[in-house]
């Protein structure tokens, strides 16, 4: 995924088939996203014993709220993103038409930056996640190992 | 050869490939702790006990992220002596072409290196996300 790091003059020289190619590619880390989610969430509110047990229920729900607003957010990205390239013949159709094309430029950099910061926020909640259920896990363990 | 390839790189290009650099070290690092995550998971009993085959499963499955993870480790290292490469003190153009050639390389290695990752997560999410033991 490109970095936020890039700024707008990058994207005002981004040709066509690279602007393609870069809405192609978010759509499909958005949609590996969501397929993440769905196991996430579904770790979460189905294995339920161990994390009864180890005390961690409210930062579970707590990640489920957090899960239920990001998966929200996921479909928002992936529909605008794929309505922005279908949007991409105003660049393509040989017909000058500065402001629309500007316009798409512009749209083209708001949505790099907002998929490059979901992700980023994703990749934050993701390693939550991983430590929550590691210390579940691990306490299952240690409350094996004693009884 | 052609004018535009005794040219070299641009220092805006340079810039480029450090970004691209520095973006490739942090997907390989939230692969790490994926892998990570993932090995812990499949080694504890949390799953359903009469699968068939369940065991073997998930030995292949760890093996598959053992070798992962060793990929991920020589990528890694690559990076690291292609960062070396743009402070090497060497002839310019022979310098650029070095660069050149690396970023190129490795931006193929690290991209099917990511698919491969992707395509084996999603394998084990499918598997293990039907098999968790339920609350009885």
């Amino acid at each position: 995924m490109e970095t936020s790091g890039q700024n707008y003059n990058y994207v005002e020289w981004k040709s066509a088939e690279e602007m393609h190619f870069s809405s192609t590619q978010w759509i499909s880390e958005l949609n590996f996203i969501k397929d993440e989610h769905q196991f996430f969430e579904g770790m979460l509110k189905e294995y339920t014993l161990p994390i009864i047990e180890s005390h961690l229920l409210s930062k579970v729900k707590d990640l489920i709220d957090h899960l239920t607003k990001y998966k929200q957010k996921v479909e928002t990205l992936i529909n605008k993103t794929t309505e922005h390239r279908n949007g991409l013949q105003i660049i393509v159709d040989g017909i000058d038409q500065l402001d629309e094309e500007n316009r798409y430029k512009k749209e083209h950099r708001k949505l790099l930056i907002d998929v490059t910061q979901f992700s980023l926020e994703n990749n934050d909640l993701k390693k939550e996640i991983f430590e929550t259920i590691a210390q579940a896990l691990k306490q299952q363990k240690q409350k094996r190992l004693l009884s | 050869m052609l004018d535009s390839a005794k040219k070299g790189i641009s220092k805006k290009t340079k810039g480029k490939y450090l970004s691209e650099i520095s973006k490739w070290e942090n997907s390989l690092m939230i692969v790490s702790e994926e892998i990570k995550f993932l090995s812990k998971l499949l080694g504890t009993e949390i799953f359903e006990p009469n699968i068939p085959n369940l065991y073997e499963r998930l030995q292949e499955y760890s093996k598959k992220l053992q070798d992962l993870k060793n990929e991920e480790i020589l990528l890694g290292k690559e990076i690291e002596k292609h960062k070396i490469d743009f402070a090497k003190e060497l002839e310019e153009e022979q310098k650029d072409l070095l660069i050149k050639r690396t970023q190129h390389q490795l931006r193929k290695d690290i991209n099917a290196f990511l698919k491969i990752n992707s395509g084996l997560k999603l394998e084990i999410f499918n598997f293990t996300g039907n098999i968790l033991k339920k609350s009885r």
